[in-house]
């Protein structure tokens, strides 16, 4: 999502990311209209690590299928909303979400009902599908020894086998042993893989998670023993070899009575009644609105925000570009900051406003999500203070300015993922070359 | 904003210092006041100059203070003069010039040291100041001599008519009128690196940088096209800026000696890596050393495989000269990224990981590593979207291999 190099041609046609969870969503909100009548507004997670322009493209899948995005929210908030809401919990907790192709791992502070998120991080490229790629691997490894050819003579059959991968590896988990039936170039043959074998297998993308765990601890300044209780959600968390490695990690078994696979879905669902408590009580049912009148959820920054300035190198001397960030990762919401610049050259008529998201302090290493020149009052002396404002609220909207302290000239710029990066004619024919998809 | 705020830091200081310097100067014009009329020169005019200090907001600064005295004659009462000064350094038996950093005390289009007073008229045709007179400051942080040590310096003291103003270049008048001069010698202790030295060091330093790069070009055994390459394009950037032909020819010259003489060094073994980078630590600064290895960076990336004798060197490089690892290695993950690398085995060298961490050290050295390289896996580059996955795996497996 929101990476406009990768596209998908069916049919003739290149396929946006957005287009095709567009239809992922038109289904689900389909299968929600047969049981509860018209979808209109909607609630969608994403990931925590998402990028501007991950969520933004998030949004424009919502729009093409037809929905009104209220909000898009962090999994992770969402499934510690579920959770806090249904269990009796207090301290600091971690929420491990470990699903089909992302993985998220969030610390936050609980008392009652109040939900403070203290840090997030996250591998967009780290979940069950990895694993069944594992699982592939290993199989035809193994066929390969046993019967000289490869398990998978084709893309298909690879395929094939990655769709029961899921199945099979949920048979890891209560068995030792899954045998797998191959039909490769040298005939039938049964391929057996053990518990062990997978665990070694993943071990570098389990390894991965553990990392995250313990850089979200780092980012949260605690230890893990100060954590009382780690959390699990998403689907591939339910693998034994995961929470043993938690435990090591923690210290005590991971709480696994939750709805792994629901729980992000109903954290979004209380979070849509949060919202509607907001604008208009009257519309929410009696019992959901006593049920969450107390909850406060504060959220933080998954990012850092910055400009790009000139500054000098401390160990060479040197003038140097670099990114100077206004609102760190971690900022809890809402915040804004205030910071002053200085323009460098006498007569500068212009300077170059750049919006940046990322931790490096490098410029080629963070994403510019905005960039505009802002055109000064000409004829004079360097040295003219630039006062930068950021500010972002809980909705994940941040705005901008930048105004020039003496003329009071101000350029403003407000980024939301409450806004899509489509353009309306782009949408509009997406729309309609993803009718033939419609199910009615 | 850092930069721009110590450049003001400076910017005032500079500021500071020189208002102080004019306000002292407008002092010096008024004591032609003093001057009787009238009377027939009794001395010759002379100056005399010592190094003294002035209080400058209640920092001491170190200056020349130059005075005269002596008679001056005007072609009329109410002529216009100005006292100018300029300075060389006759250490090495030829004038050579000294720069001041102020522009307002430069001659008019050189850097060289230019004092003058500003216009005032004398108040007669024959006018003799007759005691020991200040008539200009220059502040001694603020000029260049050719070389540091016991040098010789002499200053010249011109009282010239303001209206036509007199001009100089490169310390010889060029217009105006003379209606006194004195000449005046005096030696001084400079502790300060001069530019002629500074010159030579530059010169050792292209010459040390180039030898580096030679080496590591050799390190894997040969020296291809595509490094060389590198290493033309590099000394093309140091002549491209030049403007003058002959200079440039000159310039294009002696570089092309150096890169044969470093060739035949390098490809005879004669290349002392540990004492050039000794030699390079001592008479360079931190950038000049990071230039020096990110030349050796570029043309271990010239075949577009980083290899591992090839990275091995520019890291001992970076070791011997005494450079930030951490900052060489950002150097080479930018130059030389994950997928030039070829093979795995210098995963350790490629992720920083020393021999002398303890497991401890290195699973949190990896977790800093896999939230930094975690964080460009969203960058909206595919190129560096690769790279941060190539490094997210190499990371994990070195903690599998580091951390039980």
């Amino acid at each position: 999502m929101g990476e406009s190099s990768k596209q998908w041609r069916y049919r003739g046609r290149t396929y946006r990311p957005e287009e095709l969870s567009s239809l992922i969503l038109r289904k689900l909100s389909l299968d929600a209209e047969s049981q509860l009548g018209k979808v209109r507004d909607a609630v969608i997670t994403v990931p925590a690590y998402f990028a501007e322009s991950h969520r933004r493209a998030t949004m424009d899948a919502g729009e093409l299928a037809g929905l009104n995005v209220s909000a898009i929210i962090n999994e992770p908030t969402a499934a510690a909303l579920f959770y806090a809401t249904n269990h009796e919990v207090n301290g600091k907790i971690v929420v491990f979400d470990l699903g089909g192709g992302t993985f998220d791992v969030t610390v936050m502070r609980v008392a009652g009902r109040d939900i403070d998120i203290i840090a997030s991080e996250g591998d967009r490229h780290l979940g069950g599908t990895d694993f069944d790629r594992v699982l592939a691997e290993i199989v035809n490894k193994k066929a390969r020894l046993e019967t000289g050819a490869p398990a998978f003579p084709s893309d298909i059959e690879l395929q094939k086998f990655l769709n029961q991968a899921e199945e099979r590896k949920r048979a890891l988990t209560t068995r030792p042993n899954q045998r797998v039936l191959i039909q490769n170039d040298s005939g039938r043959a049964q391929v057996s893989v053990s518990r062990e074998e997978l665990e070694e297998g993943i071990s570098p993308l389990v390894a991965k998670a553990e990392m995250l765990v313990e850089a979200v601890l780092d980012e949260a300044r605690l230890d893990p023993g100060e954590i009382s209780k780690v959390l699990l959600v998403g689907g591939s968390s339910r693998i034994p070899f995961v929470q043993r490695r938690l435990e090591a990690i923690f210290g005590f078994a991971p709480v696994t009575e939750v709805n792994l696979d629901e729980a992000v879905a109903c954290g979004a669902a209380l979070y849509s009644g949060l919202n509607a408590l907001k604008e208009n009580a009257a519309l929410v049912p009696a019992g959901v609105r006593s049920g969450l009148s107390d909850v406060q959820l504060v959220e933080v920054a998954n990012h850092s925000y910055g400009t790009i300035t000139v500054s000098t190198d401390e160990e060479t001397g040197r003038r140097i570009l670099a990114n100077d960030i206004l609102i760190p990762k971690g900022s809890s919401l809402p915040c804004s900051e205030t910071k002053t610049y200085y323009t460098m050259a006498d007569g500068q008529d212009v300077i170059e406003v750049q919006i940046t998201q990322g931790e490096s302090k490098d410029p080629d290493n963070v994403n510019i999500i905005y960039q505009e020149n802002m055109p000064l009052p000409p004829n004079r002396p360097a040295g003219r203070p630039i006062q930068v404002t950021y500010s972002y609220d809980k909705n994940q909207r941040m705005e901008c300015s930048f105004r020039d302290v003496e003329s009071g000239d101000l350029m403003a710029v407000e980024l939301s993922s409450l806004e899509g990066a489509l353009e309306a004619e782009t949408k509009r024919k997406s729309r309609a070359a993803l009718e033939e998809f419609q199910i009615e | 904003m850092e930069v721009i705020l110590t450049l003001a830091g400076i910017w005032f200081a500079f500021w500071l210092l020189g208002g102080a310097l004019r306000a002292i100067g407008a002092a010096a014009k008024s004591a032609v006041a003093t001057v009787k009329g009238e009377e027939p020169p009794a001395r010759r005019f002379e100056a005399r100059v010592s190094q003294t200090t002035i209080e400058l907001k209640g920092n001491t600064a170190p200056i020349f203070e130059i005075e005269v005295r002596g008679p001056i004659t005007a072609p009329y009462a109410g002529f216009e003069i100005q006292f100018v000064v300029h300075a060389m350094d006759i250490t090495d038996g030829e004038a050579k010039p000294i720069f001041c950093a102020l522009d307002w005390m430069q001659e008019a289009d050189t850097p060289l040291l230019e004092y003058r007073t500003e216009a005032a008229p004398l108040p007669y045709q024959h006018a003799i100041i007759s005691d020991w007179s200040r008539r200009a400051f220059v502040p001694i942080d603020m000029v260049s001599l050719p070389r540091s040590g016991t040098r010789r310096l002499e200053f010249h003291v011109d009282v010239v008519s303001a209206n036509p103003e007199a001009k100089y270049f490169f310390g010889q008048r060029v217009s105006g009128v003379v209606l006194a001069s004195a000449t005046v010698r005096t030696s001084v202790e400079w502790a300060e690196i001069g530019y002629e030295e500074m010159r030579e060091r530059r010169t050792r330093i292209e010459e040390l940088t180039l030898d580096l790069a030679m080496a590591v070009s050799a390190a894997d055994g040969s020296m291809d096209r595509a490094e060389g390459a590198v290493i033309r394009a590099w000394l093309g950037k140091r002549v491209e800026a030049i403007e003058d032909d002959e200079e440039k020819s000159r310039e294009k010259r002696r570089l092309n000696g150096l890169v044969t003489a470093a060739y035949q060094k390098a490809t005879a073994g004669e290349l002392d890596m540990r004492a050039m980078c000794s030699e390079l630590t001592e008479i360079s600064d931190p950038a000049g050393r990071y230039d020096a290895l990110e030349l050796c960076l570029h043309v271990a990336a010239a075949d577009g495989r980083a290899e591992e004798a090839e990275l091995n060197t520019i890291r001992q490089l970076g070791e011997w000269m005494r450079v930030s690892l951490d900052r060489l290695r950002g150097m080479e993950e930018k130059i030389l990224p994950v997928s030039m690398h070829v093979g795995d085995a210098d995963d350790d060298g490629l992720l920083g990981i020393s021999g002398a961490m303890s497991p401890e050290e290195v699973r949190k050295h990896l977790n800093r590593e896999y939230r930094k390289w975690n964080s460009l896996a969203s960058h909206s580059d595919p190129s560096k979207r690769e790279q941060a996955q190539e490094m997210l795996s190499r990371i994990a497996a070195a903690r599998r291999k580091h951390v039980a």
